[in-house]
């Protein structure tokens, strides 16, 4: 679905963001994109989404190739980032799930089929600035869900999420994971996600420093910056949340 | 109270955009009669329309502190000019009903469409004009400014706490040479990470902003009567009169 192939990133005032990362994420899949602060991680997010053009290198997502066809990888991924005030233009929730689409019964109805689906539906009429934080970042990432990407990039979806909210997020990864979406989750905190990981990416300072399933890739970690999950250093392997089923 | 501001609200925004073009110039012309009833009326679509918003009693008391600063200002300069008391009066009475009902005009506008629903209201006018690809971009820019704008005011206020807290005793000329800076850092980021989140979402393009409005009996019934309260308005036009 993604492929990555030397790609280096350059930032217009020459700070240098990524150095000849390439990697592979088959459709399907969700893949832990971890690092510490600074590691690359949103840029990466960013060119998987065709946002920014590589220095050099390439990123082709379904069958799309950047640079060359930018604006097809954007039609094809949707990329929910961290701050969600930035991303909600609309004045509430609905008019905000509705942005950018024709306001059709059938339209209608699918937003506020998702928006039930995500417990917003009492939220519906409200003015997004009386939402939480966790229901921001649901509006938002419900509004990219609506777009029907074929991939669906977060980036650090469990920033600022309370232990309710968190469960909440997770629930919702397992349900895109099942219909079958490729999702690439960015954090630098392992311990809310790694157990839905099917492939875990490990960034240090713009490199790729770590690529495989979890298992294979956690016991090297901690010398990146990332701190392994405790249940793997009480040598428990991954454990899943409380009573959630994988 | 919350009848009159559904009823505001789910009118069509092109409606309440036309009347607001007309009657904000007018508002600075027409006899101080009418400006007071359209004062009047615009209050309580006001009222209606913040008793519901959580912000709605501090903007509409930000509005009142802006009226009377300014036409303590205009009192103060026709007192010291040498005027007499009752023109001074007349003067600041005339200025504060003209200013109030025109920043009630835009509270209400406010209160009572989006940001993206004033840019496709604004666009759908243009379009015949300015063209498509234009018209779609001025209701980006538009509902990209508006909603800006209450994210700007926000990072001043906590770019002032956190300037407060970090330096107490910092004077005013040192406060005014920090927090412009920083507002102006702080805003620059927020600016590129909103460019980047608009096109993520597919909002760079004309389909995403082809206006979607419908017109509804309700909306003529309104027309006709705005149509009516602003013939009567113009009767008192210097120019019509």
């Amino acid at each position: 679905m993604i492929t990555v192939t030397d790609l280096d990133y350059v930032y217009p005032g020459g700070q240098g963001a990524l150095d000849r990362v390439s990697l592979s994420i088959r459709p399907g899949t969700l893949v832990g994109l971890v690092g510490a602060n600074g590691s690359g991680k949103s840029t990466l997010m960013a060119l998987m989404a065709g946002l920014y053009t590589p220095t050099s290198g390439s990123i082709t997502v379904d069958g799309c190739v950047n640079p060359g066809e930018g604006r097809a990888v954007r039609a094809v991924c949707r990329l929910v980032m961290q701050d969600a005030d930035l991303q909600m233009l609309g004045a509430t929730a609905e008019e905000d799930l509705l942005l950018g689409r024709a306001r059709t019964d059938a339209t209608v109805a699918r937003a506020r089929e998702l928006a039930r689906r995500f417990s917003l539906l009492p939220a519906w009429e409200r003015p997004v600035q009386t939402l939480s934080w966790g229901m921001k970042r649901k509006v938002c990432l419900a509004a990219a869900l609506l777009d029907d990407p074929r991939v669906l990039l977060l980036d650090e979806p469990f920033s600022g999420l309370d232990y309710p909210g968190m469960r909440e997020m997770r629930g919702l990864l397992r349900e895109s994971r099942a219909v079958g979406l490729t999702q690439v989750v960015s954090s630098h905190d392992l311990e809310c996600f790694i157990d839905l990981v099917d492939q875990l990416v490990v960034l240090d300072t713009g490199r790729l420093a770590l690529d495989g399933p979890p298992d294979a890739v956690l016991n090297h970690v901690r010398s990146h910056g990332v701190r392994p999950p405790c249940s793997w250093s009480a040598g428990q392997g991954v454990r899943s949340w409380d009573e959630e089923s994988l | 109270m919350s009848r009159l501001a559904a009823l505001v609200r789910g009118l069509d925004p092109r409606l309440k955009l036309g009347t607001a073009l007309f009657l904000g110039p007018a508002l600075w012309l027409m006899g101080l009669v009418q400006a007071g009833v359209c004062a009047v009326a615009l209050l309580c679509i006001v009222a209606a329309l913040a008793s519901g918003q959580p912000l709605g009693g501090r903007m509409v008391r930000g509005l009142l502190v802006f009226v009377v600063f300014w036409v303590a200002v205009k009192a103060g300069l026709d007192a010291v000019s040498g005027m007499e008391w009752a023109q001074v009066a007349a003067g600041a009475g005339d200025l504060a009903v003209r200013l109030a009902a025109l920043l009630l005009l835009g509270l209400s506008l406010a209160l009572s469409a989006s940001a993206r629903a004033l840019g496709l209201a604004v666009a759908w006018a243009v379009r015949p004009v300015a063209g498509g690809e234009r018209a779609w971009k001025l209701a980006l820019s538009l509902a990209l400014m508006v909603h800006f704008l209450p994210m700007c005011l926000a990072t001043v206020a906590e770019i002032r706490q956190a300037l407060a807290r970090r330096c107490p005793r910092c004077g005013f000329f040192l406060r005014m040479t920090v927090i412009p800076q920083a507002v102006i850092r702080a805003l620059g980021q927020k600016t590129w990470n909103q460019t980047l989140a608009v096109a993520g979402r597919g909002l760079d393009g004309p389909q995403a902003w082809e206006p979607d409005f419908s017109w509804s009996g309700r909306d003529t019934r309104c027309a006709l009567v705005a149509g009516g309260f602003l013939v009567w308005i113009s009767l008192s036009l210097p120019f019509l009169s």
